[in-house]
């Protein structure tokens, strides 16, 4: 039987095309988004800088389609694999803690549409039957 | 073969192998991944929306300017810094020359190398104090972000050590540390030197195909 970590997963990477790809292979963790957030600036919480929201997703596409994944996956580099335990915890992040307002993509020197993307990971939660139940 | 023979010659040779394959391969293995298909009709070029994505993000928006000030001051002086470095020191000019390119240009003299050195340096230092002191910072830093800013910076500082050509042995441990920069920056986030095009690009032509880069 398919768990929902894996049907996440394979939504995640699914979603994930060369636009997806160029996102979490162009980010320097500079944290400029999280100066645009209104979620962040509100509550001056770290957990809802921007990027930070896509973590599961950007771990399953490094873990598994990035270039260079199957070379770190033999040296052991390769990042840990997403838990469902984790995608419990992002939930609130990736549906209660952004209304796509996409001032992230505005500010980020990288051009990374984070918002877009948060709506391609929603689609993996909703996959795994872990977006709210209100939806 | 000396120490110095062999960083220079056989190891940079390895390391800039390493660079540009390794490179390549990564950037071709984004591309090749393709882009999701758009099926609403375009009501502008993507194409333009590529190249205006592109410049666009070189400027900081009004809006947000003041709040990432300090990063915009740090990026853009230690980016502009480490290019002048590299592209207009005259070592490194006649190294490119003699080495690999047979072609030379115009060096920065001596004065504003070192001014350029000073700002590269503040930039990157700035950039590094913000990543361990800001809590939004440490909470998303990895360990590949420290290891590239910190070989950034040992590369710079070897080099001033060897800027004035008194020992082979500076000038050795200066190239040592750039051959390792170049076997380290095809699997690391130093990428972005070169990914940052597509990914501006490509969220360009999204919105640019909306009509909507501005």
């Amino acid at each position: 039987m398919t768990s929902k970590t894996e049907l996440a997963v394979d939504k995640f990477l699914e979603q994930t095309d060369s636009e997806v790809a160029s996102f979490f292979e162009a980010c320097v963790h500079c944290g400029m988004c999280a100066e645009a957030c209104q979620f962040h600036l509100s509550t001056g919480d770290p957990k809802y800088t921007p990027i930070y929201k896509l973590r599961p997703m950007e771990r399953a596409y490094k873990r598994e389609k990035a270039p260079f994944s199957r070379l770190k996956k033999m040296l052991g580099l390769a990042p840990k694999p997403v838990t469902e335990k984790e995608l419990i915890e992002w939930a609130p992040l990736v549906y209660d803690g952004c209304n796509m307002c996409k001032r992230c993509t505005l500010v980020c020197p990288m051009g990374i549409d984070i918002a877009g993307t948060i709506r391609k990971m929603r689609a993996g939660y909703a996959a795994a039957g872990l977006a709210p139940e209100e939806l | 073969m000396s120490f110095l023979n062999l960083v220079e010659g056989p190891l940079f040779t390895f390391a800039a192998a390493v660079f540009v394959l390794g490179a390549l391969w990564r950037l071709i293995g984004i591309i090749r991944i393709g882009r999701a298909k758009d099926i609403s009709p375009p009501k502008a070029s993507a194409a333009a929306g590529f190249i205006k994505g592109n410049l666009r993000h070189f400027f900081p928006r009004g809006i947000f300017a003041k709040r990432t000030m300090v990063h915009i001051i740090g990026g853009y002086g230690f980016h502009l810094g480490l290019f002048m470095l590299v592209f207009f020191g005259v070592y490194h000019i006649d190294f490119l020359n003699e080495r690999i390119l047979g072609f030379s240009w115009p060096a920065l003299p001596r004065w504003a190398f070192l001014l350029t050195s000073a700002v590269a340096f503040s930039g990157l230092i700035t950039l590094w104090v913000r990543r361990i002191s800001d809590p939004v910072m440490q909470l998303i830093s990895d360990k590949d972000d420290h290891i590239g800013s910190w070989l950034t910076f040992l590369v710079m500082l070897s080099g001033c050590f060897a800027l004035e050509q008194a020992h082979d042995s500076l000038r050795g441990v200066h190239m040592l540390l750039v051959d390792i920069w170049l076997i380290y920056f095809p699997f690391s986030r130093l990428m972005h030197s070169f990914t940052f095009f597509l990914s501006r690009g490509q969220s360009g032509m999204t919105y640019g195909r909306k009509g909507k880069v501005r």
